[in-house]
């Protein structure tokens, strides 16, 4: 797993730095993550190429207008936006994923390794199959650590609409993957 | 085990998250009935997490992505160059440059458009006329922990076969489709410069 950026005090040396220049450092730092999220979003690694690609040529536009030493927040929420619209546009056709999850990695922490191929497969076209917006708020949610008001920020909605959201996705993944559950599964009131 | 309201639920969702505060954590943590949902809750959450963390590039991947993407970008600034007006224009010029974004046809004696297209000549070398080259670099010194690394390597030329730009990839993956997104570009600049399209927006 690529790291997480954490967040900080801007570094006092970027106040030197060309905004070009300070544009290629959040692309070279940030695209790994990027992908990763477009990718939870529109479900394939070309789609998701094609997102982060867009979102970072729409940035390089404006690029003047943005403080690109914490770029973090801005970069991710036109990730998020682009995965939406393209999501939004009509689909011309479905096309399976060629490129198949990487194996887990030990970077990927223990739990990772232990995951049977088979429960990875399931987990993720339960997540597919969640409605856009459900997923986006889940991948923000637990993928990202957003916070409900960075989230309803980044989707454009209230943060009332981020719980629902969380909510209802929780319970159709957990509908949807309740085999997967085990023994010690508890009874809610669905 | 005890039924759960849609609204504890919720709270534990909230505490799973991060929303609660520490008083509020620390009262929830403490009904008995929440314990077995919370050990649930958390359990597939890291399921979750852990699958969409495999959905992440690996960092080769994420290289060849970045250095395709970066290197676009000059001509993504070429096409918007060519497509607005320049900041300082007075409100003359500016109108002209927009009949000129609507107008691709009128707008070839303007020198940007020419400029523009040349540019475009340059990629219709390289696509039409298969001057780029995936080629073996020689080999690069060897470390004591690394593999000899192949570059492969894109050479642009101009319309008269000069080398303009060399993109360099560490895989023939990343050089094709490196390709593959210059010829797209290209394609929209023929279909621009012979007045199948015009330029209402720079997308690309």
């Amino acid at each position: 797993m690529n790291e997480r950026p954490a967040a900080r005090e801007p570094d006092p040396s970027l106040d030197a730095m060309s905004t070009d220049a300070l544009f290629e450092r959040a692309v070279r730092m940030h695209s790994g993550r990027l992908l990763g999220i477009a990718r939870s979003i529109v479900g394939t690694r070309a789609a998701a190429e094609d997102v982060v690609q867009q979102a970072i040529v729409n940035l390089f536009e404006h690029r003047a207008r943005y403080d690109w030493r914490e770029p973090g927040g801005l970069m991710r929420r036109s990730v998020v936006n682009e995965a939406l619209r393209l999501l939004r546009s009509p689909r011309m056709s479905v096309v399976a994923d060629d490129h198949p999850e990487r194996p887990p990695t030990s970077d990927d922490g223990p739990a990772a390794g232990m995951i049977e191929r088979e429960t990875v497969q399931r987990v993720r076209q339960a997540i597919s199959a969640l409605p856009d917006h459900f997923r986006s708020a889940l991948v923000l949610c637990e993928y990202e650590d957003m916070s409900y008001v960075q989230i309803a920020e980044v989707l454009g909605c209230s943060i009332p609409q981020v719980k629902t959201w969380l909510h209802r996705g929780r319970k159709q993944l957990a509908e949807r993957l309740k085999d997967l559950a085990g023994p010690s599964r508890p009874e809610t009131d669905r | 085990m005890q039924h759960l309201t849609d609204q504890d639920q919720q709270r534990v969702e909230a505490l799973l998250d991060g929303q609660l505060t520490g008083d509020d954590a620390q009262a929830l943590r403490q009904r008995a009935e929440i314990k077995p949902y919370l050990d649930h809750a958390e359990a597939q959450r890291e399921l979750r997490v852990a699958v969409l963390s495999m959905a992440e590039p690996t960092p080769a991947q994420s290289d060849g992505f970045v250095q395709r993407t970066l290197a676009l970008l000059p001509m993504r600034a070429m096409l918007t160059t060519s497509a607005r007006p320049s900041a300082g224009a007075d409100s003359q010029s500016r109108r002209a440059t927009g009949t000129q974004r609507f107008s691709i046809a009128q707008a070839l004696r303007s020198q940007w458009v020419r400029w523009s297209l040349a540019a475009a000549a340059c990629v219709v070398c390289f696509v039409s006329g298969h001057q780029w080259r995936a080629s073996e670099a020689g080999p690069l010194p060897r470390s004591t922990d690394t593999l000899v690394q192949t570059i492969y390597q894109v050479s642009l030329t101009d319309d008269r076969g000069n080398v303009t730009a060399v993109q360099r990839f560490t895989s023939p993956d990343d050089a094709q489709k490196f390709a593959h997104d210059v010829e797209r570009w290209q394609h929209v600049q023929q279909e621009v410069g012979e007045g199948r399209a015009m330029v209402v927006a720079a997308q690309f």
